[in-house]
């Protein structure tokens, strides 16, 4: 029996499906023969003239609502165009994990804000569907790079494409191959997990067989089928017809329940408690090492990278500092903006100040105390003058004469 | 019958002479298969002779070739025999080709190697001892494509583009019984559609010899260009009983000798039954003539080639080289300074020591001289 929870909505379901694959892997022609609907534009017609110009990599989103006996989706398909076509293909990585990471980033900053928008669309790629090209013997780099890097933001599930080009043997061997260096690399993807003292004893066999069949080898239909009619989904051969919907030639029907039915719900929760709580808790602790951890984050609609530094940092005034410390500390906050000197001249002319606390208590100098009270400026340069007479070096710093904060220290002590 | 005897003088037996030669010498044949890995080309090479020439690499070799920096070049020589007649078969496979991240120029070293074997029968022939020329020219080269909606992807083009001047280039679609025949149809009719515009010329070969049947062979080989091709070593038991080299798949039997099922057997014509000849003296007459007129043309007889490619592997060793050398040529020169420094010292210090010496030998004198002084003094 499968398990397959029951959950109804009248408009369906949400679900968020990114889709990478080479066009040597049949990836449309699999995606619109699993919604059962043309959802990816299969006929490029490219000229002769243009064959040779290399197609940049473009992320495009198609919407659609899928319905089946036992279930209902509003799918929303992300589709990136030409992954993997290039012969330069080291920028195609980033294309997409910054994608991902933009819409963790917009979740994040919503829940941030004092007041939310009500709303608000929760962009977050539920699974991202790699699918892999029929030939080889093994990943190749591109594919291990590409899953090392997405399996950090979402949950990659490895589809193998074009699955009527191997034998019963090569699928089983090439299978047991990707399992294997993905494990060896520690590449984590999605492969059902299950606890065994939790959950239903079929529930852990359900899981316990689909792991055993990961990668999914799922292949499209021929072309030329009728774009509404896709009763008949089988590739016709001389030597035999292959059909997708059997279970002994393809795993298309076990992707299209894990998809639609059965894990669907266990797919969103992972990116919402998981993805999404670890890139949350590694932009936050970023940002606390940046600055000093009582900056908050502003919410920055418009911008569309989103950087490590806050733009507009709220300032904690310490009116009357105390102690030499606290005033060390805002100093430091104050100017971290800027460059790493400035404070550390700052904290060297407090700690001359503190020094100056003590000799100055011994200078009883009487004038310096009424001309203080009226004209802070003048005094301080007074006082610079009566440092050089004892001795001890100009210390003068125009921002901190600009604070009038540090006028405190000497009434302090002359009081 | 007197006439006869009369007229024929033998020239016509000349061709059975050059057949008695031929056939005591052997041939030659070098083929190139050009691709990304896991095309099969292996197989292929392995199925096209029905005897096992290149041995399947392994998986862990596999994967230290994905971290090579560069396309390779391995050669196989076979000697195979059919008949009393002897063919010495060298296969070249080039591993990388299209397999790193970044795939730009990965043609190059390709192109180099095959410029390399036609410069170097260059140089053997301006030798004056000619007999032992050792010659890896190129005879045909076999692309093995991977086919996309729009017919062929910019990094095929690209790589065609460059071979077909160079070498007989032969495209060939790969694993072809992944795809419907429709599909094959549609694939064939864009890629040569494409090829035709980029005028990229592939090896098409000619028909005007007089033998119908001989003709009617190549129309049929023409007619299935670009091939599509399917290769197996494994022998299959059909369901009627036959024993064939194909595919085992659940839902059916793909058999490789079969015209219906791919074009495998045309292209093992191609190659070896009706054209190998032709590709053969392609090979010397024309590439290899238009290759010697280019260089003779910029350059000097017996003057070496210019190296324009640079194999990224060697540039890396040659920086690391560089680097080392500056090194050692740094910490010799600091070596040198300190000693020149130490030596500098010593002379100072032995400096010091004579200025001692002589202070000494000045207080002495002036002793002396006082002594004399009171000698002199106290005399009086």
């Amino acid at each position: 029996m499968r398990y397959v929870p029951r959950f109804y909505s009248k408009k369906g379901q949400k679900f968020r499906l990114m889709v990478t694959g080479s066009s040597c892997t049949g990836y449309q022609s699999c995606i619109n023969v699993l919604c059962e609907k043309q959802i990816l534009d299969e006929q490029l017609d490219v000229n002769p003239e243009e064959a040779h110009l290399e197609r940049p990599l473009k992320i495009i989103e198609h919407e659609a609502d899928i319905q089946g006996e036992e279930f209902r989706v509003a799918l929303t398909i992300i589709e990136v165009c030409g992954f993997g076509d290039m012969l330069d293909r080291s920028s195609n990585f980033d294309v997409v994990t910054d994608y991902l990471e933009n819409q963790l980033d917009q979740v994040l900053v919503e829940e941030s804000k004092i007041r939310r928008n009500s709303k608000f669309v929760d962009k977050r790629v539920d699974a991202l569907l790699y699918f892999i090209e029929p030939y080889g013997h093994c990943l190749s780099e591109f594919d291990l790079e590409a899953m090392r890097r997405f399996s950090k933001r979402v949950n990659v599930i490895p589809v193998i494409g074009f699955a009527n080009a191997f034998t019963k043997e090569e699928l089983s061997i090439f299978k047991q191959r990707i399992v294997q260096e993905l494990s060896d690399e520690n590449i984590q993807i999605f492969d059902f997990p299950y606890d065994e003292d939790e959950d239903e004893d079929e529930v852990v066999e359900e899981n316990k067989r689909l792991r055993s069949n990961l990668p999914f080898a799922v292949s499209g239909a021929a072309t030329g089928v009728n774009q509404q009619d896709f009763d008949d989904l089988a590739k016709h051969f001389p030597w035999g017809t292959y059909n997708i919907e059997d279970p002994a030639h393809s795993d298309f029907v076990d992707l299209k329940t894990v998809l639609f039915m059965s894990h669907l719900q266990h797919l969103k929760f992972i990116t919402q408690q998981y993805f999404y709580e670890a890139y949350r808790t590694e932009r936050l602790s970023n940002a606390s090492l940046s600055s000093n951890s009582s900056h908050m984050l502003v919410d920055h609609d418009e911008s569309k990278q989103s950087g490590t530094n806050p733009h507009e940092p709220y300032e904690f005034e310490t009116h009357e500092p105390t102690s030499s410390q606290s005033s060390l500390k805002h100093a430091q906050s104050k100017s971290d903006m800027n460059s790493v000197s400035p404070s550390i001249k700052s904290r060297q002319t407090l700690q001359k100040r503190d020094s100056i606390k003590s000799t100055s208590s011994k200078i009883k100098v009487p004038h310096v105390e009424t001309s203080l009270r009226e004209f802070p400026q003048r005094n301080s340069s007074k006082r610079n003058a009566q440092i050089n007479e004892v001795g001890e070096t100009k210390v003068l710093q125009s921002d901190d004469v600009a604070h009038g904060r540090f006028e405190n220290v000497p009434c302090t002590t002359t009081k | 019958m007197n006439e006869d005897e009369i007229l024929s003088v033998g020239i016509a037996d000349l061709p059975n002479q050059r057949h008695k030669i031929v056939s005591r010498n052997g041939a030659a044949l070098t083929l190139m298969l050009c691709g990304e890995s896991g095309l099969g080309k292996t197989t292929f090479c392995n199925t096209l002779f029905s005897t096992s020439i290149k041995p399947h690499m392994d998986i862990e070799t596999r994967r230290s070739k994905h971290m090579e920096k560069s396309v390779e070049i391995e050669i196989t020589k076979a000697e195979l025999e059919e008949k009393n007649f002897h063919l010495r078969l060298t296969m070249i496979d080039t591993p990388g080709f299209g397999d790193f991240i970044n795939n730009t120029g990965c043609w190059e070293s390709i192109l180099e190697f095959i410029e390399d074997q036609h410069e170097s029968y260059m140089r053997q022939d301006q030798q004056p001892d000619r007999t032992k020329i050792i010659d890896m020219r190129i005879h045909a080269c076999l692309y093995f494509l991977r086919p996309v909606r729009n017919g062929l992807r910019p990094m095929d083009l690209e790589a065609m583009k460059r071979l077909c001047k160079r070498v007989n280039l032969i495209p060939v679609i790969a694993k072809s019984d992944m795809y419907t025949r429709r599909d094959l149809a549609m694939y064939k009719t864009r890629i040569a559609q494409v090829l035709d515009y980029h005028q990229v010329n592939i090896y098409k070969p000619s028909i005007d010899e007089g033998d119908p049947v001989f003709q009617r062979q190549i129309q049929g080989i023409i007619s299935a260009m670009p091939f599509a091709i399917v290769s197996s070593e494994d022998d299959i038991r059909t369901t009627d009983g036959r024993v064939v080299k194909g595919r085992k798949y659940p839902w059916g039997i793909v058999e490789v000798e079969s015209e219906e099922h791919c074009d495998f057997k045309q292209l093992r014509n191609l190659l070896i039954r009706s054209c190998m000849l032709d590709l053969i003296q392609r090979t010397e007459d024309i590439i290899y003539e238009e290759y010697r007129q280019e260089q003779m043309q910029v350059r000097q007889y017996g003057e070496p080639k210019l190296r324009t490619i640079d194999n990224t592997k060697f540039k890396e060793e040659e920086e690391n080289l560089r680097r080392r050398f500056t090194e050692q040529v740094r910490q010799e020169e600091a070596r040198f300074r300190q000693w020149e420094q130490r030596l500098i010292a010593e002379r100072d210090n032995l400096n010091k020591d004579l200025e001692a010496q002589h202070v000494q030998i000045k207080q002495l004198e002036l002793e002396i001289e006082r002594l004399k002084l009171n000698s002199s003094s106290r005399k009086r």
